[in-house]
């Protein structure tokens, strides 16, 4: 990605952030995290706007269940309760994430497995980094970067719910 | 008894309110130390667990005798199959307060405690599974315990003291790690941030430079190349070398160049300026002398003009002459009107006479009142008017003249001030030009030499300041060249402080894996210790409830259950066989005596059923008989009857009088011995009353 391709997707994201309150800013980061799925190949089973986890998708065989956390402006403490950890950790034969969007300077975020968060509470970024599924982080910033230069305006203009039922359809932005 | 060590005697000097060496012999028997609290029974207790383990409840520095100037020593006897052993500890003095343990063999040799007793080396003081020691009736004297007792003995007798000492540890490690990857990747968080953020805005200058970069289209310049601009520049203004500038950065050659521009532009400027007025002086000044010119010759015209009309209307008479004759007439016409008022009165006299002769009021003759009244009608008629005109014509005339003439003394005041204008004028007017002035005196000719100097040198300016301004863009643009090479070197060493803390983040990764590692190895320990805890605790717990039972006797609470769940803790809790899904917390169902003695449970339970003794088979109970009554301190002594045939048993109780009672009946009597402290010396120590069984 490109300094320019990086700048737009700053600029698209920043202006949804400007547009929408901080709640739903965290609503619409959920919806376009499973967008990230779907365009990672995967089927995105449920999003969850209560409860836990946030969104549940298949990858080929594997269950994933990821738990999305956005940082609106600047980093902050996180909101992983107990019960949220739960439910990426416990349940057999899933494989549970945690999941922070990163909005500036640059979109970026970073999944960090949930078995490495077992035993500790996630608190800096750079932590969260090092814990972190380096590989999936970069596949899942790559998409995340596309897909805010090629549908600023639609994902700007749409609802979570319209977001939402896209991507649980299967259908992309 | 044949296993391990057996406590023999122990000898103790400068220990706590023992001063001299004081032998006490237990030749492997049962030791009890009666009496009330605070006569020497617990310190006994305490010397031999300090000789054994090297740490008393107290801290080292309180067990030694301060008013004993010898050591703080400790002498234990040990036998072994037959063979007496020696351990003696005495108490480092130093800083750190340690103590050393000396153990030699029945030959004499020293010997590693470590090689010949293992598991009492391994055990930290206040552990071991067989060697027990309950706090007395000040427990905030002692130093706290870390581990609940139940949960030592039980690890302990499970042999797995160590991987739960393992966990314990890790979990401390854990939290410490935790505590420093939050801090360090805080900030290092930060400290990322506030460098992406710092070259986000250097990029956002330099590209805003290069937008428009001052070095037009050619080549990215280099420092050097720009301070070569900067040097040519500095020598283009100056007209001089700029060898002495040699070693400066570009930023302070440019503050030169800025100075030496600055200064030039100065100079240039206050001379043409200087001369500029100069000329401008000169023209005005000449300027002015031609209006003082022009207006005196018009004065003077004036002048003339006034004398001739003033010798018009003075027609060759001499104002002074009119004077003189007005005068004259006004004197005339003085005496006129006097003779005509005498007249007018004279004749409004004559009017009144009622006699037609009458005396001439002048002569007193007799005249004609009629002849004379006419005579001084004529004399009225002719005289008086003649006087009056000539006293008006006079006057009319001097008036007038004097007019003229002041009017005349005005304008060669003002020729006279004129005068005094053109000296003063004349006076600024410089020589050569004063020359010219004389020989020529065209004035105009000179300003509009002086006004063609000022123009030349007000262009000249002008051309300085076009010149100083374009130098001043071209000194402007190297400073913006000045700005990107900054803006450069800022954004080269904050990328290198980039690079620098990736390498730190790279350390951070280790550190964080590493601590990852150390987790992964937390929950194998904690796995394996699981697993052999599921194993072995309902078991344990079979053994526990029969010795609690027995000892309490409790009419409902009759099992011992221990649960695994909040590892490395164990958690005790209460049932009853009739419905073993109740489990309580034993501190909230348990009258005190049943707590009293539940906690000596553990001790009795395993030492009663190890097969696998320590090296030093030894039990010691401080004060175990708090809060029971006869009743369950003959349960105790039954107990501890049992648990003697195995074990040597060190107690220490206030129950004289029962113990002393139940003592004989419950041990052989060659098995035990009793101590009694009953008084103390400050050279002496506790006086022991020692009684054999």
């Amino acid at each position: 990605m490109d300094d320019r391709g990086t700048r737009h997707a700053s600029d698209c994201i920043e202006n949804l952030r400007l547009k929408v309150s901080s709640s739903e800013f965290g609503y619409r980061v959920q919806a376009l995290a499973a967008h990230v799925l779907l365009r990672l190949g995967c089927q995105v089973l449920e999003i969850n706007p209560v409860g836990h986890p946030d969104i549940v998708a298949t990858r080929g065989g594997e269950e994933l269940h990821i738990e999305v956390e956005t940082e609106v402006s600047a980093p902050r403490s996180r909101q992983l309760t107990d019960d949220d950890f739960a439910s990426l950790v416990e349940v057999p034969g899933v494989i549970g994430y945690f999941a922070l969007a990163i909005s500036n300077p640059a979109p970026r975020w970073i999944l960090v497995p949930a078995e490495h968060l077992l035993g500790r509470n996630p608190s800096s970024n750079v932590l969260l980094e090092v814990l972190s599924d380096q590989d999936f982080s970069d596949a899942w910033t790559y998409e995340y970067t596309n897909m805010l230069n090629a549908e600023c305006r639609r994902i700007t203009r749409s609802s979570f719910s319209a977001l939402c039922t896209r991507a649980l359809e299967g259908r992309g932005l | 008894m044949a296993y391990g060590f057996s406590v023999q005697s122990v000898e103790i000097e400068g220990f706590k309110g023992f001063s001299s060496p004081k032998r006490i012999e237990f030749k492997g028997r049962h030791v009890f130390l009666l009496g009330r609290n605070g006569n020497g029974k617990s310190s006994i207790v305490e010397a031999v667990r300090w000789g054994l383990f090297g740490s008393a409840f107290r801290p080292n520095e309180v067990i030694k005798n301060h008013h004993y100037s010898g050591d703080c020593r400790v002498t234990i006897e040990l036998m072994r199959d037959g063979e007496p052993w020696t351990l003696r500890r005495i108490l480092n003095l130093g800083a750190n307060r340690t103590s050393d343990p000396v153990l030699t063999d029945h030959l004499g040799n020293r010997r590693q405690i470590r090689e010949i007793m293992p598991q009492l080396d391994s055990v930290e003081a206040g552990e071991g599974a067989h060697i027990i020691f309950a706090p007395q009736s000040a427990p905030l004297q002692r130093q706290p315990e870390d581990l609940d007792p139940f949960e030592r003995t039980v690890f302990n007798y499970l042999g797995l003291t160590h991987p739960r000492a393992l966990l314990s540890n890790i979990d401390e490690f854990l939290e410490d790690q935790s505590a420093v990857e939050d801090e360090l990747g805080q900030h290092i968080t930060d400290a990322r941030t506030s460098i992406d953020s710092q070259i986000d805005q250097e990029q956002s200058r330099r590209n805003h430079i290069l937008n428009a970069p001052p070095w037009g289209d050619s080549l990215l310049p280099s420092i050097a190349g720009s301070e070569l601009k900067a040097r040519s520049f500095i020598e283009d203004i100056t007209g001089a070398a700029t060898d002495g500038f040699e070693g400066l950065s570009l930023e302070a050659l440019l503050d030169n160049a800025e100075e030496s521009l600055e200064e030039k532009r100065a100079q240039g400027r206050d001379s043409l300026e200087k001369d500029a007025t100069e000329f401008a002086e000169h023209r005005v000044n000449l300027e002015a002398l031609r209006d003082i010119r022009v207006e005196t010759a018009n004065q003077k015209e004036f002048i003339e003009s006034a004398k001739h009309d003033l010798e018009s209307t003075l027609n060759g008479v001499k104002i002074g002459e009119l004077r003189d004759q007005l005068e004259s007439a006004k004197h005339k016409a003085a005496t006129g009107s006097i003779k005509a008022r005498i007249a007018r009165d004279t004749i409004a006299l004559l009017g009144r006479e009622e006699s037609d002769s009458v005396p001439c009021p002048i002569c007193d003759t007799k005249c004609d009142r009629h002849e004379l009244s006419a005579a001084l009608v004529d004399t009225l008629d002719l005289v008086a008017p003649e006087e009056n005109y000539e006293v008006a014509d006079l006057e009319s005339q001097i008036q007038r003249s004097e007019g003229l003439m002041f009017n005349l003394n005005e304008q060669e005041s003002k020729l006279s001030s004129l005068k005094q204008d053109e000296d003063r004028a004349m006076s600024f007017v410089s020589d050569e030009d004063k020359a010219d002035l004389t020989a020529s005196p065209i004035v105009d000719q000179l300003i509009d030499k002086y006004s063609k100097k000022e123009e030349a040198v007000n262009a000249q300016i002008e051309n300085q300041d076009e010149w100083f301004k374009s130098k001043r863009n071209q000194l402007d643009r190297l400073k913006e060249e000045s700005r990107f090479h900054q803006i450069q070197k800022r954004l080269n060493d904050l990328q290198a402080d980039r690079k620098e803390l990736e390498r730190v983040i790279e350390a951070f990764k280790s550190l964080v894996w590493f601590g990852q590692s150390v987790r992964e190895i937390r929950e194998a320990v904690k796995s394996r210790l699981s697993d052999q805890l599921a194993r072995d605790i309902p078991r344990v717990s079979e053994i526990l409830s029969d010795a609690f039972s027995a000892l309490t006797q409790h009419p409902w609470y009759d099992r011992l259950i221990i649960s695994k769940a909040t590892l490395p803790k164990l958690e005790l809790r209460v049932a009853s066989s009739q419905d073993a899904s109740q489990r309580e917390d034993p501190t909230g169902v348990l009258s005190g005596q049943a707590e009293s003695a539940l906690t000596l449970v553990p001790y009795f339970a395993f030492s009663q059923t190890d097969d696998t003794p320590t090296e030093v088979y030894l039990v010691m109970l401080d004060d175990p008989t708090r809060a029971l009554d006869t009743e369950h301190i003959k349960i105790l002594v039954e107990r501890l009857r049992e648990l003697g045939r195995n074990v040597q048993l060190i107690v220490a109780s206030q129950e004289t009088e029962r113990f002393q009672q139940m003592i004989p009946e419950a041990f052989d009597g060659d098995s035990y011995v009793i101590i009694e402290p009953n008084g103390w010396s400050r050279d002496g120590g506790p006086n022991l009353k020692i009684q054999h069984g």
